[in-house]
């Protein structure tokens, strides 16, 4: 109950001077209002970018639906706000304020952002700064008004970067770990009776560690030796050495919302979306969400079509989709698709399957996909041989690739995109030749295929092939990789574009390097590097992962001041500590180093 | 079956677009058992639309939604009641967005509403401001008024003479200080912005003017 500050913001009259208006008035189809009186919590869910890009994130819908289920607790939100009304909140001196209720922030008992992507990381410090709130945890602990931050999602299994502005993280799955902390925050401020004191709010804390997947960071103070970070001190005896993730276990009993937001503007995806499974089983050792996301939890199919036909009554959406990291893993993946497609009459609603395998279907399932409208498809083959798809722990072979487009033209699709990483650890020039050669031969195999055939309307087949630079995360087997210098991915990057330019039928896309250097930089950070995301931020970085808005030389210059060299192997020994040892994703790091060993043995 | 809503569009609402306001009419139907009827072909579009745009800002007292069904929606229950379509759609539009009323457009009607719009009324409110009644008389009395036209072809601002776009002009003064300005103005083929005529005669005026503070409503469409 942090009921110390007027709280409106007066926005409304601004409202026309900005473009896009509907991204800070919430009140959406769905969207929940409570009365202030009558909630002992107010939460603000924070997302570190536009309400376009967040409104279309499942995680978001859930923990807002989560929230609100609870009687006591407001869940509100706020976006980062695009440039013009950053400028306009600046000038007239506003505070960044809730879309819901057009609320100051400060007036929040929690502000919790999701930390999808390092490259959110200066809109997260800029955000705080908008509203008026002091960066660091050791400073608003001084005064007892300011909301308690909190954050959670993937890139939390690496906390540390952020760690002094966060009161809490939450490490895993909130669906069980976040109603309990808001219980027990909510007994303590009701006794309270006012704003928590400085020692009630220390208590709170403590009481939090308790809680599975709770890291409170300023209990935890890292000792570095020789430069390098060694140890941490705990400030209690009582607290765990290491975080052990929140792990949900029935997902069939976990929240999930029925009746997601709408929003009133248009957002990168509108459409129900269902959650078939949590994890991954694959064990693809450069991907961290394969390993922080496990175990491999399964939503029942039942529970899924319920689902589905519950979120298309309640929002009138006309797209329907599945999500987990690899849709075709799911067991039951044929009767699902049958079952769905069965329900969903093709002239009503579009399917949309991301990451199936089509290798594996039967013809009969192929065909009736075939029937529906089909947008892109994507394969994932990652490296371009054999050698470094097994050193990276890829089980795909070029059979099931060739195979999968070939089942893909059949049903009629057209337009297929390849993904493939450059930069991963053992890769020799014979690999990234192999990206162009693997390219060059599916696209040639396909125009033969149709040649044969000789269909009409379905000559024109358009490959993609998107490389994306591999930047080593924390928590994998390859957190101990060297990665790429800016310089070599740019050189492997155009080596690439020109060899493309003689496949005519074939688009060739990557990414900007420099961009995925500081990613890189970021994701493998300590406290430390805090300072550099405070000396981004100060020379204007935001929006990093929007090209326009990304400015590589003032990162350089961020990283110069905070002291912090610009290294592309921070951990090369698999046998020292790591700053986020701390956290416990349920993986043993000695699994971690045998994976690595067993991945750079392939190397011969 | 082709149905005409009356709707209000207030409050916060002001700031959804045209587009997304349809879009949001659409997933409402979608939710109910009133659905809109889908044109045929490859890319099945709803046939759905909203009579005349209106401005970003702008609030409504008197919108319409053209709607072609499939199926009759004005229908009696097994009780032999009819079913209170306004109320299950109002009960899923956002807080701002109303349905007033329902009509069955007259099936030899083949033109669309918007095709039907001649004239539009607005209230546009002025904070702190002395006009007098008969400074707009004066005013209107003109043959030409210019004013800075946002030409359709060409996307760019053009000096045109409006006059013949207004068919009234008047305002009331209120306790509080501020001006209420009410105007006719031509809709649909020809359109022109109220705030453009209320510039214009600011600017003649030798007032300032911040639009920014300005509140408009539209009051009134004007069909044959």
């Amino acid at each position: 109950m942090n009921k110390n500050h007027a709280a409106g913001v007066p926005i409304r009259s601004y409202l026309t001077q900005v473009e896009r208006p509907g991204r800070y008035i919430g009140n959406e189809i769905n969207a929940i209002q409570k009365d202030f009186a009558e909630v002992d919590v107010r939460f603000c869910l924070a997302f570190p970018d536009l309400y376009e890009i967040g409104m279309s994130y499942t995680g978001l819908q859930i923990l807002y639906g989560l929230l609100n289920q609870i009687p006591y607790v407001f869940c509100e939100r706020a976006f980062a706000p695009a440039e013009d009304m950053e400028t306009l909140l600046r000038t007239k001196n506003l505070p960044l304020f809730t879309i819901d209720t057009h609320t100051d922030i400060k007036a929040m008992d929690f502000l919790g952002f999701t930390l999808q992507y390092e490259h959110s990381y200066t809109n997260i410090l800029n955000m705080i700064e908008l509203a008026g709130i002091p960066l660091l945890s050791a400073e608003r602990a001084k005064e007892e008004t300011y909301p308690l931050l909190i954050a959670g999602g993937p890139c939390c299994y690496n906390p540390e970067p952020l760690a002094d502005v966060f009161d809490l993280f939450l490490i895993g799955d909130a669906e069980d770990s976040l109603p309990l902390l808001m219980e027990i925050y909510r007994n303590r401020s009701i006794k309270s009776g006012a704003a928590l004191t400085i020692e009630e709010r220390e208590a709170f804390l403590r009481e939090a560690t308790k809680l599975p997947g709770i890291y409170v960071p300023s209990f935890y103070t890292p000792v570095y030796e020789a430069g390098a970070f060694h140890h941490f001190e705990k400030k209690y005896d009582d607290l765990p050495d290491s975080i052990e993730k929140a792990v949900v276990r029935d997902l069939d009993a976990a929240f999930y919302p029925e009746k997601p937001i709408v929003p009133l503007i248009e957002t990168v995806h509108g459409r129900a979306v269902a959650e078939i499974f949590r994890g991954c089983g694959r064990g693809c050792r450069f991907c961290q969400a394969g390993f922080v996301y496990r175990p491999v939890r399964r939503r029942s199919k039942d529970r899924i079509l319920e689902i589905i036909e519950t979120q298309l009554q309640n929002t009138g959406y006309d797209e329907v989709s599945l999500l987990s990291l690899s849709t075709g893993d799911y067991p039951d993946i044929e009767a699902l698709v049958l079952e769905l497609m069965e329900r969903l009459p093709r002239e009503d609603v579009s399917l949309s399957l991301p990451s199936l395998r089509l290798d594996s279907l039967s013809e009969s399932v192929l065909r009736r996909i075939g029937e529906y409208k089909k947008s892109g498809l994507t394969f994932a083959p990652e490296a371009g041989t054999q050698r470094l798809r097994d050193v990276i722990h890829k089980n795909i072979t070029e059979e099931h690739i060739f195979r999968g487009v070939e089942n893909a033209v059949a049903i009629g699709w057209t337009r297929v995109k390849f993904y493939f990483m450059i930069g991963m650890p053992t890769e020799t020039q014979e690999d990234i030749d192999g990206i162009f050669d693997l390219a060059q031969r599916v696209s040639a195999h396909i125009a033969t295929v149709l040649r044969e055939t000789r269909e009409k309307g379905k000559r024109n087949f358009h490959l993609t092939v998107s490389v994306s630079n591999f930047v080593p995360k924390p928590n994998t087997p390859f957190q101990w990789a060297r990665g790429n210098t800016e310089e070599e991915l740019k050189e492997k990057n155009f080596y690439l574009k020109d060899k493309f330019r003689a496949l005519k039928n074939v688009q060739f896309q990557f990414h900007d390097t420099r961009s995925s250097f500081v990613e890189m930089m970021l994701a493998r950070g300590d406290r430390r590097t805090l300072d550099a995301l405070r000396a981004a931020v100060r020379r204007g970085c935001k929006f990093d992962s929007w090209r326009e808005y990304f400015h590589y030389d003032r990162w350089l210059e961020a990283f110069e001041e905070a002291g912090i060299s610009v290294h592309t192997e921070p951990y090369p020994d698999p046998s020292a500590p790591l700053p986020w040892d701390i956290i416990n994703d349920g993986t043993e790091k000695d699994f971690l180093r045998k994976q690595w060993a067993m991945a750079t043995e392939c190397e011969i | 079956m082709k149905y005409i809503l009356q709707f209000e569009k207030k409050g916060l609402m002001a700031y959804i677009s045209h587009l997304d306001l349809q879009r949001v009419f659409l997933r409402v139907l979608r939710m109910t058992d009133h659905r809109p009827a889908y044109s045929h072909g490859f890319n099945p579009h709803p046939k759905l639309s909203i009579a005349l745009p209106l401005s970003l800002g702008f609030t409504s007292d008197c919108e319409y939604l053209e709607v072609q069904s499939e199926k009759p929606w004005l229908t009696k229950d097994k009780d032999g009641d009819f079913v209170p379509v306004l109320k299950i759609l109002n009960a899923r539009l956002p807080k701002g967005i109303a349905f007033t009323a329902i009509y069955e457009k007259n099936a030899e009607q083949t033109k669309t509403l918007s095709a039907l719009c001649i004239a539009a009324e607005y209230e546009m409110t002025v904070p702190n401001v002395t006009i007098r009644e008969a400074d707009l008389v004066q005013y209107l009395s003109r043959e030409e008024i210019l004013a800075e036209k946002r030409i359709k072809k060409t996307g760019k601002m053009e000096l045109r003479n409006i006059r013949p776009l207004v068919y009234a002009f008047a305002v009331e003064s209120l306790p509080d200080g501020s001006g209420v300005f009410r105007c006719k103005l031509a809709a649909g083929a020809q359109t022109i912005s109220p705030l453009i005529l209320l510039s214009a005669f600011f600017a003649e005026s030798g007032m300032p003017l911040d639009v920014s503070e300005v509140s408009v409503k539209r009051t009134k469409i004007i069909f044959p």
